[in-house]
């Protein structure tokens, strides 16, 4: 298959955005990535091998089909009364692996890996989830928005806290 | 440790005052009495029936410090051993679960059946064993299982008392708990693990803790009541409907249970809006009024101690946990629902315990970061000790009115979820373990 290497470097860029936002912590800006009707998934794992990917009938880590419930996420940060979001982990996200898997006029699914590095000053310790972002984008202007990014984590023992920063 | 070394710890004087002293907490002498006495003397909540449904099904689990294998034999018979092969002590199954006639250790070939028998010895013919040798000898190392209303518990000690006289007054909630359907329960898949900083007695108080509620959780609560308004005024989608409990502080109750065994309750102003509460006139029908206000109205979280909490409230849980030291804690959730129940209240249940449940919801965080901030202030031992004596004044010995209304006797009463009284029964359960040793 031929690669389109214009919208490969578009969409790379589009992601390491991203990334980019959640680093510093511009909640706004990144919600206005996402699409109204949107969602964010993080399958949990039912055994070694097994991903749960019946979200109505199997558990999963965070489910958001509703960009208000990103929202709702943003705002538990913003209102100073969760003490877990108190002293943010400064995190660095690595984006790679970007590959078009496909495209159209009307969307375009990515696969790409992370690494998200958190350092958590309550604990004075380093910790890490890496795995797969699969993403469904709508072109939007000269750039994209985000339809679903469903994440893949695998390393999946959470250490405190998981939340869409984490990944 | 002896049992003076332990039993200052805790000072309990009836009416007046019940006091524990924050090295419980830190000190590795304590937390190596608790592995021996509670962890491996007592029994543990190791799986729940539907994890290992079928014939030859198995699954693996630590008792404290101890790797152990569940298994189901053809007869449905549940078994429990050591998972360690006899001969130089590998670990014989390996996965978390699995289904197997025959389990055959991956180091020497030894052969086993999931009743722990030993049924071969790779080139016994040309082994050379000294006379005395009896191939017997070498079955697996059991240790007792058994289960109550499809919740598997397991103890390294096989002079534990029954499991039934263990679980006392919790037996009550967990009928209450599995009668949900008619076909009992199930744990749905995918499993979440976490660790977090803190002493696994945490787990054990903050689980029936009312009194932390609208304080530590008042983000989450803050959510469910704007995400209410919001759906009311039709401005937005609420798929997740966040349940709201009343105020513990001035409402529910708890009781201790007996073996330190403790749980709370607190009524839920929008239970219809629950996986159950979307079933709720055909579950009348089926227990009646009173009950049916208890199973899917009314918030309750039953502690077994030590290490594991039934939750029933804002969705269904199934939360253990284990130390890993005296300061880290390895906790396991899975969410259990109802068997056949109706697609759009699996799917209710489902999204209400992302929403609050687990290190990647919006309450458990907040938790874990509360444990982590405590476990850090019980370092400061010019300040050691802290009491549970709120609701001391009307705590009653003795069931109350609703403890009679469901045939529960328990060892203790409180009027408010609030309460923290009931800590009481935990704590002298503890001092009783560490102190003789379990029954
Ligand atoms: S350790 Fe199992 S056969 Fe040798
Ligand atoms: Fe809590």
């Amino acid at each position: 298959m031929a690669i389109d290497l214009q919208l490969t470097a578009e969409v790379t860029d589009f992601l390491l955005e991203e990334a980019d936002l959640l680093d510093r912590r511009d909640w706004d800006s990144w919600l206005e990535l996402y699409e109204e009707q949107c969602l964010f998934w993080i399958p949990a794992w039912e055994d070694d091998d097994v991903l749960c990917e019946d979200p109505d009938n199997e558990v999963s880590l965070i489910y958001l089909d509703d960009k208000n419930r990103l929202k709702d996420r943003v705002w538990r940060i913003n209102s100073g009364l969760s003490s877990s979001l108190i002293r943010m982990p400064r995190m660095a996200h690595m984006v790679s692996n970007v590959r078009i898997k496909e495209a159209s006029a009307e969307r375009i699914l990515v696969h790409a890996k992370f690494q998200a590095n958190a350092y958590k000053l309550d604990e004075h310790r380093v910790d890490f989830f890496f795995g797969d972002y699969h993403y469904e984008l709508l072109p939007k202007g000269d750039s994209f928005s985000i339809k679903t990014k469903k994440v893949i984590i695998r390393n999946d023992i959470i250490p405190r806290q998981l939340d869409f920063f984490s990944v | 440790m002896k049992p003076e070394d332990v039993k200052w710890r805790i000072i309990d004087k009836p009416g007046e005052t019940f006091k524990v002293h924050r090295s419980i907490y830190t000190d590795p002498e304590i937390y190596k009495a608790e592995l021996e006495e509670i962890f491996e003397g007592n029994w543990i909540y190791v799986a729940h029936d539907s994890q290992l449904p079928n014939a030859n099904d198995y699954f693996t689990t630590m008792v404290g410090r101890q790797p152990v294998v569940i298994s189901r034999d053809d007869e449905g018979k549940l078994h429990g051993f050591i998972n360690a092969c006899t001969h130089r002590g590998a670990k014989i199954c390996r996965k978390k679960k699995g289904n197997a006639k025959n389990w055959s250790c991956p180091y020497h070939g030894w052969v086993f059946n999931p009743q722990g028998e030993i049924l071969d010895i790779k080139s016994l013919d040309t082994a050379n064993y000294p006379d005395g040798f009896q191939k017997s000898d070498y079955n697996l190392t059991p240790i007792k299982v058994d289960s109550y209303a499809g919740f598997i518990f397991a103890s390294i000690n096989t002079e534990v008392q029954e499991l039934e006289d263990h679980l006392a007054g919790a037996k009550v909630f967990m009928d209450m708990f599995s009668e949900q359907s008619e076909q009992g329960l199930e744990i749905l898949p995918g499993t979440s693990v976490y660790t977090h900083h803190g002493n696994w007695k945490m787990q054990a108080e903050n689980g029936v803790d009312g009194y932390h509620l609208d304080v530590v959780h008042a983000s989450y609560l803050t959510l469910a009541g704007m995400r209410a308004k919001e759906a009311a005024e039709a401005a937005g989608g609420d798929n997740i409907k966040a349940i709201q409990p009343q105020n513990p502080d001035t409402t529910g109750g708890n009781y201790a249970l007996g073996n330190g065994h403790v749980m709370i309750w607190i009524d839920i102003a929008n239970f219809r809006d629950r996986g159950l509460g979307l079933q709720y006139d055909s579950l009348v029908e089926r227990v009646g009024e009173h009950r049916a206000k208890w199973m899917a109205g009314r918030l309750r979280q039953v502690m077994i101690y030590p290490n594991v909490i039934l939750f029933d409230g804002i969705s269904t849980q199934m939360r253990h946990w284990r130390p890993l030291s005296q300061d880290e804690t390895e906790v396991t959730v899975n969410c259990i629902a109802p068997v056949g129940e109706p697609a759009e209240s699996r799917k209710r249940r489902l999204r209400q315990y992302e929403d609050f449940y687990g290190a990647s919801g919006l309450a458990t965080p907040d938790d874990l970061t509360e444990f982590d901030a405590c476990q850090e202030g019980y370092y400061g031992a010019k300040s050691p000790w802290q009491d549970f004596d709120r609701g001391m004044k009307s705590h009653q010995m003795g069931a109350d009115d609703d403890a009679r209304s469901i045939g529960l006797e328990p060892e203790s009463s409180a009027e408010r979820a609030a309460d923290e009284s009931l800590y009481h029964g935990e704590y002298r359960q503890w001092v009783k373990l560490l102190s003789e040793g379990a029954d």
